[in-house]
């Protein structure tokens, strides 16, 4: 593991008061604190290799430090020394096995504003999915969940690492995780899009769009129009086709939500209107 | 049937042509057309190449009955796509309603001429449930092709050679089997592009370079990717085999084709405005309006859906 320490200078956080900041080199690629990282991990050695140098790395720095893995697991068990509380997020979170993403983000909440009280400097997060495994949720609902994870990473401005070990999950699961995640590391191929959050109820929609990723676009999207008018920035979606489009009109029309898709830099508003979807259509297409 | 300086409305659509021989011979047949519909109340869309729609206009009062409304039929492109989708609107305002369109010219180009006689076939179709109107299309014997004016016959239930419209046994339901006739073969120099195992996203890296070192303008190489990712999704999702993308440039166009062992037995596939009941569909129909022309064939050879770009 490459492990490099670079000295920031202090950042303000979601937590209220200045908190020393770190880096961290995981898969040789820079992890830098208060994001949402997706991590495809080839192995379990690597995994524990790498969330060992992540999670030391900081609690020296001031960091509360937090586990969630299967029960019972070699990794979880291993990790301890270096994390402050370790959990199966099956069994300490999660009701009757479902993943209901409220309780999970509920919990990440209470832990983030418990390490403040304690005189922490942060929260990070090292989260083993194959905590999934057991539950045998499909691709739409855990990159729904990882969506709606997105937005408190983002509002917290804690550090949580997803760490999806490639032999656990279909080729086209990661796919979809890799595409709602601000960051991400490990090698893996680029996803075809990112649906992240920009904070504030707001939404980033970049990258291309095809009838390749339109079904899992349109699968991801109802926990995301939450607002209404629900404010997606375009400005670096390169590319969106007639199935794509189709994906946001329909997921606007089902949510009942208004739609505003902000400052594309492709041609979006004369092909939006050359599709001639039908008038009340609420989406809406702004400079 | 209806006849010049009948007043009473037609009860389905009547799509009629008229060969003429030289503008004042249009003139004299085409003003009583018009000032019938005004007489009726009917709003009248004239949609004429530039030299004669100035000169028509010169000979009618624009501001009588339901009004006219001039289009210039140069000025609307020469894709067929936006002609059919003017006549849509225009049939569906809800208004009494008349048309007049020449769509086929000298300044048309072979493709272009092909395609608008396919149009002409199309309109049967596409109007055949819709409201009641008449479309009249002026045929200039003196200038067309002969070839176009047989092709006239075969496309118009009705047609007016100087003594009226009547009626004629050279109609043909399929407008003389358009859909099912091939078109002209790619050039030797055509790229072959395997569509199976190959990537949208690939396929449109090279579509967007082979579009520039074709001389397309810089703002449109968005149109071309986006229109080829449909022909493409609408192959591989309707063929039963894998298809061929093909890429040349002739002196005028960049175009692109996608060949498959489908087969579309609508010949209005592409050309009809959108449902407006759902999301669905809408890939061909994207293709053919953001391309400068749109051309399908099916048949015993398959299909091929060809696009053209202004080079």
């Amino acid at each position: 593991m490459d492990e490099v320490h670079i000295p920031c200078a202090n950042v303000g956080g979601a937590f209220g008061r200045a908190w020393r900041a770190w880096m961290v080199v995981l898969e040789r690629e820079v992890v830098t604190p208060g994001t949402h990282v997706c991590w495809v991990v080839d192995g379990a050695s690597r995994y524990l290799e790498g969330a060992t140098a992540v999670l030391a790395d900081s609690r020296v720095t001031g960091h509360k430090t937090m586990v969630f893995g299967p029960a019972g697991s070699a990794t979880l068990h291993a990790l301890d020394p270096v994390a402050a509380l370790s959990a199966d997020p099956r069994i300490s979170i999660l009701d009757a096995g479902r993943l209901v993403p409220g309780p999970m983000l509920d919990a990440i909440r209470r832990e983030a504003a418990l390490a403040l009280d304690e005189g922490y400097d942060g929260l990070t997060v090292m989260a083993d999915m194959d905590w999934l495994l057991p539950l045998d949720a499909d691709t739409h609902t855990i990159v729904g969940f990882e969506l709606l994870l997105d937005e408190v990473v983002a509002e917290l401005g804690t550090t949580v690492i997803c760490a999806y070990q490639r032999a656990s999950f279909e080729p086209q699961l990661i796919m979809g995780a890799l595409g709602v995640h601000p960051a991400r590391v490990g090698h893996h191929d680029e996803p075809p899009f990112r649906l992240v959050s920009a904070g504030d109820g707001r939404w980033v929609l970049a990258g291309e769009i095809d009838a390749s990723a339109a079904p899992l676009l349109q699968a991801v999207l109802p926990p995301a129009l939450q607002r209404d008018p629900c404010e997606v920035d375009v400005s670096d979606l390169r590319f969106i086709d007639a199935a794509g489009m189709r994906a946001l009109a329909h997921a606007a029309v089902t949510a009942r939500v208004g739609l505003r898709l902000r400052a594309p830099r492709i041609d979006l508003q004369r092909w939006w209107g050359l599709m001639e979807f039908p008038p009340g259509t609420p989406v809406e297409i702004a400079a | 049937m209806r006849t010049a300086g009948a007043e009473r409305r037609v009860d389905r659509f009547i799509h009629e042509a008229l060969i003429y021989h030289g503008a004042d011979d249009l003139v004299a047949k085409l003003v009583p057309f018009i000032t019938e519909g005004q007489d009726n109340g009917e709003a009248v869309l004239v949609a004429l190449p530039p030299a004669r729609l100035d000169l028509v206009r010169r000979h009618v009062d624009a501001s009588a009955g339901g009004g006219i409304d001039f289009v210039d039929m140069a000025a609307a492109g020469g894709n067929p796509a936006t002609i059919l989708a003017l006549w849509h609107r225009f049939a569906a305002s809800g208004r009494p309603v008349r048309g007049v369109g020449e769509p086929v010219w000298t300044g048309r180009s072979a493709p272009q001429l092909d395609e608008f006689h396919h149009h002409e076939a199309v309109l049967n179709r596409a109007f055949a449930e819709g409201p009641a109107w008449r479309l009249l299309c002026p045929y200039d014997a003196e200038e067309v092709p002969a070839d176009s004016i047989e092709r006239a016959w075969a496309t118009h239930p009705l047609v007016d050679e100087g003594a009226g419209p009547r009626s004629h046994d050279r109609y043909r339901e399929d407008g003389g089997g358009v859909l099912g006739r091939p078109l002209p073969e790619p050039p030797a120099a055509a790229i072959p592009v395997a569509l199976e195992g190959a990537s949208l996203r690939w396929l449109r890296t090279l579509v967007a370079e082979q579009a520039g070192a074709a001389g397309v303008a810089v703002d449109r190489i968005g149109d071309v990717t986006l229109a080829v990712t449909e022909l493409v999704t609408n192959s591989a999702r309707h063929a039963p085999g894998p298809g061929t993308l093909r890429l040349w440039a002739d002196a005028t166009s960049f175009i692109c084709q996608v060949s498959d062992d489908g087969r579309i037995d609508d010949p209005l596939v592409g050309r009809r405005p959108p449902e407006q009941r759902h999301l669905g569909g809408r890939g061909l129909w994207l293709a053919n309006q953001l391309s400068d022309l749109f051309q399908v064939r099916s048949g015993q050879f398959g299909t091929v859906v060809r696009l053209h770009f202004a080079r």
